[in-house]
């Protein structure tokens, strides 16, 4: 049996969350069901096909080019980032991760377009869906009208890693845009006391230049790291370096650094927004994010609140367990199962 | 519990003798009931509590070995003093082994003997109830342990048959405390353990059994009339426990299996939530 997934967003350097789902996926299917009767097809579209050559490819495993009208043949196609090539296919799933396009604008409005049609497309001819929460969920099931018996919660998973050996720093993961809510990020730390540092890590998103404005124009500018885009390695460094992680976002289909900060030990602040509640549950300070007064007094809290720290960090801990990429790959594997 | 009007008398006239003299300091007067038949025994047994039983062992309707058994079944936790003559001494010091407290041969039944057993009896056998409940508990949560639950669940399982309840069994871990131990301290993988504990007291009921049966597991059995009372119990108890970052729950219930049936799917219900409960969109 042949299973094929579009690879597209697990090839390149800068991997984003989707790019790190789809690695995980990718390779966790592959590993653990080493079953000679299935051959997985990973496909590239043609952008990201040449820099897939660089990637090793597990046994039973197959590189295919990926365009709308030339798919592979296989029982069961599954595109990780919620949308499907426009050819027929004999059965398929997809992942949502989140309706951005739809509910905010958080993108241009080219790309919230071409990224909305294809989204519903994905959704209208899909056997399955996987929502990476049960928030995405309910996005996919009221605002592109899926029936709720076609929708399966697969929640992301977290690799387990070593406690770091915390700073007076403030962390946050995330591209610099809107929706991570990075101005008001900027000026709620501001309000910090002195001696604490804000690392901002993560690309230039969506409009980044006014976020980029703010930060220069910051009275804690010298306290403030603007780190760029930073691979795994250096990402892990700062995990293990951070005092508190801050991600107040004004929407997240899941929020995976959340549960990166919480295996690392590190008590998160994070919003009542999108799915992060139900990631984080009473493990985070979950905050308002757009009051600016709301993320400085919980940033204020943890950084004077040594109890409120403790309970955050082990509590943290204990919900970061409760995922795993084993779990979400077995989970996925369950879904092709009701399928073929 | 004795058949012979006989002995029935000499007892009564010790325990006269007992209480006028005051044999003991402390002594107080004691309510006794006779029973002159195995099965009168185990009725009154069921239906009230005492503070010891000397039990004749050539009752009618049973025969030695196996009247002590019933005895001791139907009442675990009550001395047993077996009244035995000189000819059966070896058959009743096999009994204080299997459980009874001490025996009195007959033909030496005074008062004296019989106050210091009667006593020593009672006092030996709240000792080893208080250590027994001891060892039946979790140290750090207090809960039971995995001891306590399978000597207090095999009662409720048969409190269950005997009234056909039904049996729900719920299988809860708490996964990430190895971890809480590396990155925090050992006081803050306890305290972890203290607080589920705590939440789990907090939605069960009194009359539930619960107990921490691993490291970072803990299982609860609760009876409930109805298969509904059953439904609205899980329900009640997750709701009770959504919202909360600790602890991961299977369940079971039944009104047939065996008791270490429900206990093994409960577990499964716990494995499958992770990998299959998925289409509420629940993953607690």
């Amino acid at each position: 049996m042949k299973i094929a997934l579009d690879a597209t967003y697990s090839a390149g350097p800068n991997l984003s969350g989707v790019g790190v789902y789809s690695r995980e996926i990718l390779h966790g299917l592959a590993h653990m069901h080493p079953d000679p009767g299935v051959r997985w097809l990973w496909c590239y579209r043609p952008h990201r096909f040449l820099k897939s050559l660089r990637i090793g490819l597990p046994r039973r495993c197959g590189r295919r080019l990926l365009l709308d009208r030339l798919v592979p043949d296989a029982a069961l196609f599954h595109g990780l980032n919620q949308r499907l090539p426009s050819t027929p296919l004999r059965r398929s799933v997809t992942t949502f991760h989140d309706l951005f396009v739809l509910t905010g604008e958080y993108s241009s409005p080219e790309f919230r377009q071409r990224f909305a049609e294809q989204a519903r497309q994905a959704a209208a001819r899909s056997d399955l869906i996987i929502a990476v929460s049960a928030f995405t969920a309910g996005q996919v099931e009221q605002l592109l009208g899926v029936e709720r018996s076609r929708i399966r919660v697969v929640p992301h998973g977290v690799h387990p890693s070593s406690p770091g050996i915390p700073e007076k720093i403030i962390l946050s993961v995330g591209a610099l845009q809107k929706r991570k809510n990075t101005i008001r990020l900027v000026e709620a730390f501001e309000r910090c006391p002195p001696g604490w540092k804000l690392v901002l890590a993560g690309s230039h998103g969506y409009e980044a230049g006014e976020a980029l404005s703010r930060i220069e124009a910051s009275p804690r500018r010298a306290d403030i790291e603007l780190t760029g885009y930073v691979d795994d390695v250096t990402l892990q460094g700062w995990y293990g370096r951070a005092g508190i992680f801050a991600f107040p976002s004004l929407d997240e289909g899941f929020g995976m650094p959340v549960l990166e900060a919480m295996s690392r030990g590190i008590p998160v602040l994070t919003s009542n927004r999108g799915a992060l509640p139900e990631v984080s549950l009473d493990a985070a300070l979950l905050v308002d994010p757009e009051s600016t007064g709301a993320i400085a007094d919980g940033l204020r809290r943890l950084i004077t609140d040594e109890s409120l720290q403790q309970t955050l960090r082990r509590k943290g801990l204990l919900r970061a367990a409760q995922f795993s990429w084993e779990n979400a790959v077995k989970r996925t594997w369950q879904v092709y199962l009701e399928l073929v | 519990m004795e058949d012979e009007p006989d002995e029935i008398q000499l007892l009564e006239e010790a325990f006269l003798e007992i209480e006028e003299k005051r044999f003991s300091r402390g002594w107080q007067a004691c309510e006794r009931v006779y029973a002159v038949s195995l099965e009168e025994g185990l009725t009154v047994l069921a239906r009230d509590r005492f503070d010891v039983i000397l039990l004749d062992l050539s009752l009618p309707g049973g025969v030695s070995l196996h009247s002590f058994l019933r005895v001791h079944a139907q009442a675990p936790e009550t001395p047993i003093i077996v009244l035995t003559s000189s000819e059966d001494e070896p058959l009743a010091l096999s009994l204080v082994r299997q459980g009874a407290q001490d025996y009195l041969i007959k033909s030496d039944l005074d008062c004296a003997p019989l106050a210091r057993v009667l006593r020593c009896s009672i006092e030996r056998n709240r000792l080893s109830v208080v250590q027994q409940s001891i060892s039946l508990m979790d140290d750090l949560t207090t809960l039971y342990n995995h001891r306590g639950l399978t000597h207090l669940g095999e009662r409720h399982w048969n409190l269950a048959q005997q009234h056909k309840l039904h049996v729900l069994v719920m299988q809860a871990s708490l996964p990430g405390l190895d971890k809480i131990r590396e990155a925090l301290s050992m006081q803050e993988r306890d305290i972890a353990l203290i607080e589920a504990a705590d939440l789990l007291r907090g939605a069960f009921s009194e009359t539930d059994l619960i107990a921490r049966t691993g490291t970072e597991q803990f299982t609860a059995i609760a009876l409930l009339e109805t298969s509904a009372a059953v439904q609205e119990k899980i329900h009640h108890i997750s709701r009770q426990l959504s919202g909360l970052a600790t602890l991961q729950l299977g369940w079971a219930y039944s009104e047939e299996t065996r008791l270490e049936d429900l206990l093994t799917l409960a577990g499964r219900s716990l494995c499958e939530n992770r990998l299959v409960e998925n289409r509420a969109g629940c993953y607690l």
